[in-house]
């Protein structure tokens, strides 16, 4: 691999320097919006600059520690390890099980979402998943993203009527081209509703929608805001008693027997009313309409992809002062030990808090936050395992044939001080989905629309009224979690016994 | 030894000032800051006159916009009208003179204002702590006795629960299950205690004789201006004594303040159920492991062997050998214990509306004011790296093995 990398330098280098680039200049307009930066020249050579820093200085170091990363785990001691790992099912079965769930969930514009996948219309096909196209373009009112699950109702009654016209022998000229084109189809997603769409227009009540399958729910609302038809007159007595069976409900006021009558279903809904049907929304809406179950799903991925994120960024600071801590010593590493002692004082909580309030941070300041106030974790490990390692006679071994600090460093030491980053991983994983929630809770996470679990929770705290809003945030972390904590378990058993032996 | 800990407290002081600058600068440098909150408020203000009809003459008054003089005062009002280094210094010149500054939103000191919120988390947050304490210690210690038996299974499965749940997150789903919104109502929705107790509450029975305001006489009633004439007093009132027995009644419906002392101590009691059960849940699951892996590390040590060599019971073995060598590490966090009770405040005060010292703090950062925030942050980050030094001692004290240097 390094081999590899090595061989082609030049040309991985120009192309990392072209992504970086591109990558930060296309985070700059963030902060030029906010007047800190001027104009886009003076960006893009702010971002080269980046950029030739990043491949310069960090990408090196970047590419041998995955190779250390690489020689540490096609070690026989990892393997061995790994096997134990592998063998209690537990935590195996549930890091498939996470893993599965994860890949699935970055492909979740392609089952949970609004936009139809694709569309055949008028003999064309348009590939609608990520491309907005204008509801003129397929003979809809408006220009703005059409309404695909509309469109799909619309498209399969003007094919029906079509073919009447057609088998009634008075077809018009645009009929007689779809003979060619063949009909129109649309082609939606499993679960067609987007987790930042709101559904107002679509629903009959008032958000937070219940759960579809919940007709109880459903039918205090349609009480609620009179969207039942009554019948012209009361029911009689007798009606009640015979035709209903319900002796109980003669002495009832009308009210109270209509809503006793609209929860047992007698009650008819106006016509312009359109039902939900049962598994439309399967954990409802929340406060603004929009799928409460798109959302999870959507949250999912972004709590999972930020946590692993921050744990990935905290190793790397972590590990790579860590590593030059332990390995140098001296005046630099009581300096920096000081440092850490310091930075580590900082109330974590309330310091990000600040941070996130007063800057309204977007996924990756919110990572830069995170990482700023939790690296310092890992580095006492790491420190601990160089001073550990160098004095083993391996490392004197490479020193005498001449190795350099880079390659003891990279190729040696790391290698074999990698053990309390693979089992402390999953732990940090939770730890960060639980600060991720509670800053979305707060209201200091990811900005407003992002589907969060966090959020969720903190529309479920202020409707405490709608357990949907809290069961289904709730029970996904706890699962998450969960599963993780699993792995983490599992982990630390394979990678790190502790065998305690007992007389007794 | 004694070098180390005077080392340690002079590491305080950049400590410190490195994280209150490192605060005190964002606020400085963000937009959105008070000054900017306080121009926005005057515009709104006179866009609104303005709207009214009131035509005043001046043009630059009626678009609301301020003069370079105004934004001077302004400036100087929020201490803004100084380079940042120089506000800064102020700042913490004031602060070592125990002087946090006023409050832009309640216009109070923020000292006062902390001195009132920082009782009522510390109730609740010590309650929690010392629970959990009571509950992890024994089955930590049982557990590890047990280990691998079935009851060691069983509680690890509690273990993986709680620590899959955050605390604050299990009290949002407790109000809502027994608060008394969707399923149950057997715990009250929030606060610290009754706002009014009804007739039907059972801690009406608790109430105390009352009487009206009016009954009152006229030279003591005039020495309580806010006193609305129906307004009920009860006898905790300083006024009741001076009422006159034939006036006084039983109260049957009344807030807390009615209450006698058992009422009012159940009615708190009753309030601390559920977040007090959210700090326990916070800290149960890592506490437990940690005393149960402390004292199974201890067990297979070469003095256990040697006690139950000399023939020693288990008991004493246990509980006055290995127990007492394997508290040492949960001990010593009670050096941490306010750091962390004030850390679960801010979530668990937000959830159950209790009006303490995280509430205060996450109030302040919505309503960007600032002088509260950073009072919070001096009061926080003071007592974390005071926590620091007190784990340590307590480290030297309980374990006289322990040499710092």
């Amino acid at each position: 691999m390094i081999e590899t990398w090595n061989k082609y330098k030049k040309i991985f280098n120009v192309i990392a320097l072209l992504i970086a680039w591109a990558g930060l200049y296309s985070v700059m307009p963030a902060i030029g919006e906010k007047g800190i930066n001027p104009s886009y020249t003076t960006e893009a050579v702010i971002a080269l600059v980046l950029a030739a820093g990043f491949v310069v200085y960090i990408l090196p170091l970047l590419v041998s520690g995955a190779d250390s990363f690489r020689i540490f785990i096609t070690s026989p001691i990892f393997r061995r390890r790994w096997g134990k790992f592998k063998t209690l099912k537990r935590g195996y079965y549930a890091f498939l099980l996470i893993i599965a769930l994860f890949v699935l969930s970055l492909f979740a514009e392609f089952f949970i979402n609004g936009n139809a996948i694709m569309v055949k219309y008028q003999g064309s096909y348009y590939f609608t998943l990520f491309r907005f196209i204008s509801a003129r373009t397929f003979g809809m009112r408006g220009y703005g993203n059409p309404n695909y699950r509309m469109m799909k109702d619309v498209f399969s009654v003007r094919n029906k009527e079509r073919a009447e016209r057609i088998k009634a022998g008075n077809a018009s000229e645009e009929d007689l081209k779809y003979e060619q084109w063949g009909d129109d189809w649309v082609w939606l997603p499993i679960y067609p509703y987007s987790p930042l769409e709101s559904l107002l227009d679509e629903l009959p009540t008032r958000p937070p929608h219940p759960p579809t399958w919940l007709t109880g729910e459903w039918r205090k609302a349609y009480i609620g805001e009179s969207l039942y038809q009554l019948p012209d007159s009361l029911p009689t007595p007798e009606e009640i008693t015979e035709k209903f069976k319900r002796p109980d409900w003669v002495d009832l006021e009308p009210a109270a027997l209509y809503l006793e009558m609209a929860h047992a279903g007698m009650l008819k809904l106006k016509p312009e009313v359109r039902e939900p049907g049962t598994f439309q929304h399967i954990l409802g809406t929340d406060d603004r309409g929009r799928d409460v179950f798109a959302r999870m799903v959507y949250g999912f991925r972004t709590s999972l992809s930020f946590s692993l994120v921050v744990t990935f960024c905290c190793y790397l600071i972590g590990i790579t002062i860590g590593a030059l801590l332990g390995y140098y010593g001296g005046l630099f590493d009581i300096i920096m030990q000081r440092f850490v002692e310091i930075w580590s004082a900082m109330p974590f909580l309330y310091t990000v808090m600040i941070f996130a309030a007063i800057m309204i941070p977007n996924f990756w300041m919110l990572v830069v936050i995170l990482v700023m106030f939790k690296w310092m974790g890992m580095t006492y490990y790491i420190r601990a395992e160089f001073l550990r390692e160098k004095s083993r006679d391996y490392v004197s071994a490479a020193r005498a044939i001449g190795c350099t600090d880079g390659a003891i460093i990279f190729r040696h030491i790391l290698p074999n001080s990698l053990t309390p980053v693979i089992s402390f991983a999953p732990f940090a994983v939770v730890a960060d989905i639980g600060a991720l929630v509670s800053l979305d809770f707060l209201g200091f996470g990811l900005p407003a629309p992002t589907p969060s679990w966090g959020e969720l929770l903190g529309q479920g705290l202020a409707n405490l009224t709608k357990p949907w809003l809290i069961l289904s945030p709730t029970l996904a972390m706890f699962l998450t979690l969960l599963l993780v904590s699993f792995i983490g378990e599992a982990i630390r058993e394979a990678f790190d016994p502790k065998q305690y032996s007992r007389l007794r | 030894m004694y070098s180390y800990f005077i080392r340690r407290f002079l590491l305080m002081i950049p400590t410190f000032i490195g994280i209150t600058f490192l605060c005190f600068t964002v606020t400085r440098f963000v937009p959105g800051g008070p000054v900017e909150q306080a121009v926005l408020r005057y515009q709104q203000a006179m866009a609104n006159t303005s709207e009214g009809g009131g035509g005043t003459s001046d043009s630059a008054m009626e678009q609301g916009q301020i003069s370079e003089e105004m934004m001077q005062q302004l400036k100087a009002i929020y201490g803004f009208d100084k380079p940042f280094y120089i506000a800064y210094l102020h700042w913490l010149w004031r602060v070592l003179h125990f002087d946090l500054g006023t409050s832009d939103t309640y216009s109070r000191p923020v000292w006062d204002l902390i001195k009132e919120k920082f009782p009522i988390s510390i109730i609740f947050g010590l309650t929690g702590f010392t629970l959990s304490y009571l509950i992890c210690i024994p089955l930590g210690v049982w557990k590890a006795v047990k280990h691998g038996s079935a009851f060691d299974t069983g509680s690890s499965v509690m273990v993986f629960i709680a620590y899959s749940i955050p605390g604050w997150t299990a009290g949002v789903l407790l109000l809502m299950l027994l608060g008394g919104n969707a399923f149950l109502d057997i715990v009250p929705s929030g606060g610290k205690e009754s706002g009014y107790i009804t007739e039907k509450s059972k801690l009406s029975m608790f109430l105390q004789q009352g009487a009206l305001a009016v009954d009152l006489p006229a030279e003591i009633r005039s020495q309580y201006p806010k006193l609305r004439d129906n307004q009920q007093i009860s006898a905790n009132h300083p006024a009741f004594a001076h009422v006159p027995s034939e006036k006084r009644f039983q109260l049957k419906t009344g807030g807390h303040a009615d209450l006698n002392f058992v009422g009012r101590l159940l009615d708190s009691m009753w309030h601390m159920i559920l977040p007090v059960f959210c700090y326990v849940l916070g800290m149960f699951a890592s506490k437990t492991v940690l005393m149960k892996n402390s004292l199974m590390e201890n067990l297979g040590q070469d003095y256990v062997r040697t006690a139950f060599a000399k023939g020693l019971s288990e008991r004493t073995v246990i509980f006055k050998h290995a127990l007492r060598n394997s508290l040492i590490p949960i001990a010593t966090g009670l050096g941490h214990m306010l750091s962390i009770i004030l850390a679960g405040s801010y979530l668990i005060e937000k959830v159950f509306n209790i009006n303490g010292f995280g509430l205060l703090g996450y109030e302040s950062l919505i309503a960007r004011d600032y002088p509260v925030t950073l009072g919070i942050l001096v009061i926080g980050s003071m007592l974390k790296l005071f926590g620091n030094i007190m784990s340590d001692v307590l480290y030297c004290i309980i374990d006289p093995r322990i040499r710092f240097s």
